[in-house]
């Protein structure tokens, strides 16, 4: 997965492994996942409910909640440094002032009983250290830069007296407020209208230019996926199976798991009356199957699938595949 | 769309449902919220029609409206040329049968206290299908057609996947052999892989029983793949319906424009020109007036046309087949 750059990488997440103990056993949400994300560059994470990319996320931020949660192992290195390694109080600083991140949900992500002006000031006076005053004057600064109309108006309103697509401006100015070098978005247009989702959509890129902002993307959705970023990271119960260029993706996916996600998506430019199907379910991730994970839903498994795991392959020069079809 | 010429199974006339809004003891002003404005259209048998628009536009109650799951205010739904609204109860129980709704939540539809089989049992011994001997084997038949297991009928919904929850509420509702099936975001709730097994399976369904579909959805590319014609809703009305390749290739309404420039088409490579509307969606409570659209609408603003303030566009012919409400067109 080396990138092939000189300079090391921003944000470098090496064999991470995060487990869930629950009653039913132990789960392993996120199995030995590496990614690399470049300065100012937008990467991808897809994958179905349950395949680890939103844990990934946490983790990197080491915002699991332990119990039940534990990051068992691996490195994410930010800048150099091992944020696993890093103090509470370290970590805090990193999370205000260099990695930050948005959810799906906007209305659960704002405090309903804060006005939007307090919960935006607490940023800039906590992490900035700015006076009462200059905090109203940042947020109503940034607010504008999110397309607010009327912030002097607006921060003194509570969340419930937004919509959506407002609140998600809002969670948007107070990720970017300290400047952060990384914005992880988790979802962050999924629960919004679709005319508001481009509004969204279009805002973040908008921004990240302006901030140099490197974003990591986390979505179901491969379409919107397409539009934001340049590389996508595939994923599938807790493994990368593809790492790609967007365009390659999109034009020679190469895992069978990544086709089968493309063409069970219904698309107007290939009308046919029956969709591709994938067959089967998500595994459990209490009950994973032997060998490759995908083999139990793979039309082109072979009698090693069920076997072992197959190995990361470099496939070609802008994409690598877990996947026995490639294996030298 | 079908060659044959289809009789009309479905015919709704001007339906409107208004929910008045709880006001307080002493206020004078009654509110309401315009939720279903006037809908009007028809469906044929064997045919698909697509309902898209954003939340809160009322496609969803327009679904329920229809089944009169919730008192239409006024208007008229024609079932095989029966006026469902002009139905007592009992009536109305027994049209029933020819008209079911698959919701979005197949976690909450389904009773986790029953077997798989009491489930879909249930509406046959309701309406007392056949022989109370004969509904075990109807249960398993009804299961087989949708892809599950005879063993399935002792489990209950907790043993079961999203998808093949989704699979059970389906095997329940075609029980008794409906005309119509309204199905009310069927998909939503499931994974990409999932979904393209449910709508190949509602495909199927519907070419074995000559099924009319109303979906009801906010995503584009599931309406298109699913429906002979589709309908954009906002603010309670249709501002646009046609054949659904027809719109989607050329869309008329400046509305369905930028929703359908919303997409994003990861094949086309090309950057797409998205048109991105200003503004959100506006409370139904005081909608705008004249076009509801006007104030987000990208015409408006470049020509100021005053009609657009003053007048509510009506849903006319544009081309063949082809209806939209706009004063522009």
């Amino acid at each position: 997965m080396e990138s092939g750059h000189k300079t090391p990488p921003l944000l470098q997440v090496r064999n991470l492994e995060t487990l869930f103990l629950t009653p039913e056993g132990e789960g392993k949400a996120v199995n030995g996942v590496s990614l690399n994300l470049d300065r100012k560059e937008t990467l991808g994470i897809v994958g179905e409910s349950g395949c680890g990319k939103s844990v990934t996320a946490l983790s990197i931020l080491r915002l699991i909640p332990e119990p039940p949660g534990k990051i068992v192992s691996g490195e994410i290195l930010f800048e150099g440094r091992d944020l696993l390694k890093l103090t509470e109080k370290e970590m805090r600083h990193i999370r205000g002032n260099d990695i930050s991140m948005i959810f799906q949900d906007p209305l659960s992500s704002l405090d309903p009983v804060f006005t939007i002006g307090d919960q935006m000031g607490e940023v800039f006076r906590l992490h900035r250290g700015s006076s009462r005053k200059e905090a109203v004057a940042r947020t109503i600064e940034m607010l504008n830069l999110v397309r607010i109309p009327s912030p002097e108006k607006r921060i003194s309103e509570y969340p419930y007296q937004m919509s959506g697509g407002m609140r998600q401006r809002v969670m948007i100015a107070m990720a970017l407020a300290c400047g952060p070098k990384i914005l992880i978005a988790d979802e962050p247009t999924t629960a919004l209208d679709m005319t508001i989702q481009a509004q969204i959509l279009d805002l973040m890129l908008g921004l990240k230019e302006d901030f140099d902002t490197a974003i990591l993307l986390i979505s179901h959705d491969l379409a919107m996926i397409s539009e934001a970023a340049q590389r996508v990271i595939i994923m599938y119960a807790g493994e990368v199976v593809e790492e790609a260029s967007t365009r390659q993706i999109f034009e020679k996916p190469l895992h069978p798991y990544t086709r089968g996600l493309l063409q069970s998506t219904p698309h107007g430019a290939i009308k046919s009356r029956r969709l591709q199907e994938i067959p089967g379910a998500v595994p459990n991730l209490f009950s994973l199957p032997q060998g490759c994970l995908f083999h139990p839903r793979c039309p082109q498994a072979m009698p090693v699938c069920r076997e072992k795991s197959p190995e990361w392959t470099r496939a070609t020069n802008r994409s690598s595949v877990r996947c026995w079809l490639y294996a030298s | 769309m079908h060659p044959n010429l289809n009789p009309k199974l479905l015919e709704v006339k001007d339906l409107r449902k208004h929910f008045p809004l709880q006001s307080g003891p002493f206020s004078k002003t009654r509110e309401t919220v315009l939720a279903v404005d006037g809908l009007s259209f028809s469906l044929e048998t064997g045919e698909t029609l697509g309902l898209v628009g954003e939340s809160g536009c009322g496609k969803s109650t327009a679904g329920r409206a229809i089944l009169r799951l919730i008192e239409p205010t006024s208007g008229h739904v024609f079932l095989d040329g029966v006026d469902l609204c002009s139905l007592n109860q009992k009536e109305l129980r027994e049209s029933r049968r020819r008209m079911q709704i698959i919701f979005q939540d197949p976690f909450n539809s389904l009773n986790p206290k029953q077997t798989i089989g009491r489930i879909v049992r249930e509406p046959l011994d309701n309406y007392q299908v056949g022989k109370a001997k004969d509904r075990e084997d109807m249960v398993i038949q009804l299961l087989a057609r949708v892809g599950l297991q005879p063993e399935h009928v002792s489990r209950y919904p907790k043993d079961f996947s999203g998808g093949q929850r989704q699979r059970i509420v389906i095997a329940r509702s075609l029980a008794l052999r409906p005309k119509l099936i309204i199905g009310d975001e069927p998909v939503s709730a499931l994974d990409v892989s999932i979904q393209a097994q449910v709508l190949n399976l509602l495909k199927d369904l519907q070419e074995d029983f000559r099924l009319s579909y109303i979906i009801i959805s906010h995503d584009l590319g599931v309406i298109r793949h699913m429906s002979d014609r589709t309908a954009v809703m906002y603010l309670g009305r249709f501002v646009e319906l046609a054949p659904s390749e027809e719109l989607y290739q050329n869309p008329l309404h400046p509305y369905s424009r930028a929703l359908l420039s919303a997409i994003p088409d990861p094949l086309s490579g090309a950057k797409q020109t998205r048109l991105v509307l200003e503004g959100d969606v506006p409370s139904p409570i005081h909608p705008p007036s004249g076009c509801t659209f006007h104030p987000r609408c990208p015409v408006f603003q470049k020509e100021k046309n005053p009609a657009c303030i003053r007048e509510q566009p009506e849903l006319r012919e544009i081309g063949p087949g082809r209806l939209a409400a706009c004063h522009t067109l």
